[in-house]
């Protein structure tokens, strides 16, 4: 009789993201810093809260990684670029996958926000117009702004326009970060070595 | 012909639209998601912001479509990765090209010169490729997608750079397509057919025989030198569903062949049948149409391997001079030969190394001739094609496909036979699907005419087979 193959299941999203080996500090440092930004990118778009965050957590299944408030912030802390150098910097590996997943599942709900953002960017861009000039974009750019002084260490150094440049870089991102392939494009940008100076700090 | 198993999607993103047209292939059951072969695509950009008379439209066929998306899945990781880059720059006391003004259409900071290795013929036969123009637009150079209308290269912006990432990302988590097998030159469509009904007239007992004899070898297949058309011969060894006769007109499918021809993969000793285990039920695939030449052979007609093997055996239904074929072709074939004698199974072809079979294609060669615009489609065909064909000083075969009409007069299938004929494709002028080109046709549902394009310009056609079903 006819043996018939079954489609494979989806493998959970976590086969996709394997490690052969334990990332370099540095690029540890690096995963950190990004997921807090994207994360912060999130926030400033689309208004969520760490209630948000949690629950995407739980939808996921994710509660023994990420479970309250408390552990959610301080893997958000752990982020080199955070004020604060005292408390837990470390940051897993599973710690590390659970954020990415809450990062795209959050993109994901918000996909139609953020895809409407980034096409008023566009509009402007091609009127030759500043993206403030847009207020769902000049909400957005004020609120990266603000909350990363409050959070970050170099805060009040880091030259405006380089924020801006980051802001509307990470709010593109998130455009395809929400989409059906994102989680491994993100890993993928995760774990990528690229190239960068040592970062300021130690 | 058989039932018909035309496949077509169609992806929706707001900004673009991707069709695909394509044919059901039964290794579909065994790969576990749709298995498509013959897969032509056609790919919209219609964003509704833009003014439709600026709409783009570019088609190919699988190895295009699958060019496309490697380039933007490494396109769009790339451009991903700028962030870090430039998280890393912002905090690492900023160089001073950072500083600029953050008006994002000229945000072209640290946008990386996006040439991948798009330049290798290899990896990106196509050649399309993806340069950054600030992170707000990207120029998509369409390669051998381009045409006329659309120009070289295509302009996205960033949604419709995701856009397009996510349908072909689509897109591939639906479909396998498998890439069309290519036949040595010689293997012309008049010896598949042969081929083809040769095998179905050996019919079950055949196959249960070669069944019995590999059953001991299953676990030995051998990675024949085609990638995927090893996997799927491999997969055609589980149990295939018993169908009812196969009936003249099932058709191989142009994807490995059915069942019946299985590699003989690593050397094999067995000769005498090893009950191991199950013995599946074989049966001839029921199979769709593929090259569609369902002409019944003289039994008896000798399966050559390719010339460098040389082990002939002989297709009957008696399974004792079966036996002694397979005993003879238990000798150590080498990967090529073994890949190339599946082929042979389905697609019998004269050795150049052996004489046997000549009186054989001569014979069929004549019928050939003599069928040369037996109806006026082939000379309307070649006609069509003559207005579009430039000579090609480039290339150094013949292309040649086989198209495969319609009542109406429109192309139901289209094969390309070498490798430059698909590379070729969008040149020649080939006629899109299902849009009659030629007149209806008369006292008959199909027609099979094989078109020859030459460097040189020059166009032939002839008329294969199709006698009606």
């Amino acid at each position: 009789m006819t043996s018939i193959v079954k489609p494979p299941s989806p493998a959970p999203p976590w086969e996709d993201l394997s490690l052969t080996s334990q990332p370099e500090p540095d690029q540890l440092d690096n995963i950190k810093a990004q997921l807090d930004l994207i994360l912060l990118a999130l926030e400033a778009i689309a208004g969520i809260s760490s209630e948000a965050m949690l629950q995407a957590a739980a939808d996921l299944g994710l509660e023994s990684v990420v479970a309250d408030r408390v552990s959610l912030w301080r893997l958000r802390q752990s982020s080199p670029l955070r004020k604060g150098q005292g408390g837990r910097k470390k940051l897993d590996v599973d710690e590390a996958r659970a954020l990415s997943l809450i990062v795209c599942h959050l993109a994901k709900q918000h996909n139609e926000l953020v895809r409407r953002s980034v096409a008023l960017l566009e509009q402007l861009a091609e009127q030759n117009k500043e993206p403030h000039q847009a207020s769902l974009l000049g909400n957005y750019l004020d609120a990266f702004h603000n909350t990363y002084q409050e959070r970050m260490e170099d805060g009040e150094t880091v030259p405006t326009d380089i924020l801006t440049h980051l802001a509307l870089k990470l709010l593109i991102d998130l455009l395809f970060y929400g989409s059906q392939n994102g989680v491994r494009r993100l890993w993928l940008t995760l774990l990528e070595r690229s190239i960068h100076s040592q970062p300021a700090h130690a | 012909m058989s039932f018909s198993n035309s496949v077509t999607r169609r992806y929706t993103p707001p900004t673009c639209t991707l069709e695909i047209s394509a044919k059901d292939s039964p290794l579909t059951r065994w790969m576990g998601r749709s298995a498509l072969k013959h897969l032509r695509f056609k790919l919209s950009f219609d964003d509704p912001r833009v003014s439709e008379d600026r709409w783009i439209t570019v088609r190919g066929d699988r190895t295009q479509i699958e060019s496309l998306s490697q380039v933007v899945t490494t396109y769009v990781q790339q451009f991903l990765s700028q962030s870090t880059a430039l998280l890393n720059a912002a905090h690492s006391g900023t160089p001073s090209n950072l500083s600029q003004s953050a008006t994002a259409s000229t945000l072209s900071v640290l946008s990386r010169p996006a040439s991948q290795d798009a330049d290798s013929a290899e990896t990106n036969p196509a050649r399309i490729s993806i340069q950054p123009s600030g992170i707000l637009s990207h120029e998509l150079f369409l390669g051998t997608l381009a045409t006329e209308a659309s120009g070289a290269s295509i302009r996205l912006s960033a949604v419709q750079l995701a856009d397009l990432a996510s349908v072909l990302d689509e897109y591939a988590a639906d479909v396998t397509a498998l890439p069309n097998l290519n036949r040595p030159a010689w293997a012309t469509p008049q010896w598949t057919s042969l081929a083809a009904t040769a095998l179905i007239a050996v019919g079950l007992t055949a196959s249960v025989l070669r069944m019995l004899d590999r059953s001991s070898q299953t676990q030995t297949v051998a990675t024949s030198s085609q990638g995927a058309s090893s996997s799927d011969q491999r997969l055609a060894v589980q149990p295939l569903p018993s169908s009812p006769s196969p009936s003249p007109s099932a058709l191989l499918p142009t994807a490995p062949p059915p069942l019946i021809s299985l590699n003989p993969p690593a050397p094999s000793t067995t000769t005498a049948p090893s009950a191991t285990g199950t013995l599946p039920k074989i049966t001839v695939l029921p199979a769709p149409p593929a090259n569609s030449v369902p002409v019944e052979p003289p039994p008896g007609l000798t399966i050559q391997p390719a010339p460098s093997g040389d082990r002939p055996y002989l297709v009957s239904p008696v399974p004792n001079s079966l036996r002694a074929g397979s005993a003879k072709r238990s000798a150590p074939n080498s990967s090529a030969a073994s890949q190339s004698a599946a082929e042979e199974r389905t697609a019998i072809a004269p050795s150049s190394t052996n004489g046997t079979n000549r009186a054989d294609s001569s014979r069929s060669l004549d019928r050939d001739s003599t069928a040369f615009d037996k109806i006026p489609q082939v000379a309307e065909v070649r006609q069509f094609f003559q207005k579009r064909w430039q000579p090609r000083p480039e290339l150094t075969e013949k292309l040649q496909y086989i198209i495969t009409l319609n009542a109406d007069g429109s192309i139901r299938n289209m094969d390309a036979l070498n490798q430059a004929a698909g590379d070729y494709i969008d040149r020649t002028g080939m006629p899109p699907w299902n849009e009659p080109f030629v007149s209806p046709l008369k006292g008959r549902n199909s027609a099979v005419i094989r078109v020859v394009l030459s460097p040189d310009g020059t166009v032939q056609t002839f008329l294969q087979s199709g006698s009606g079903q």
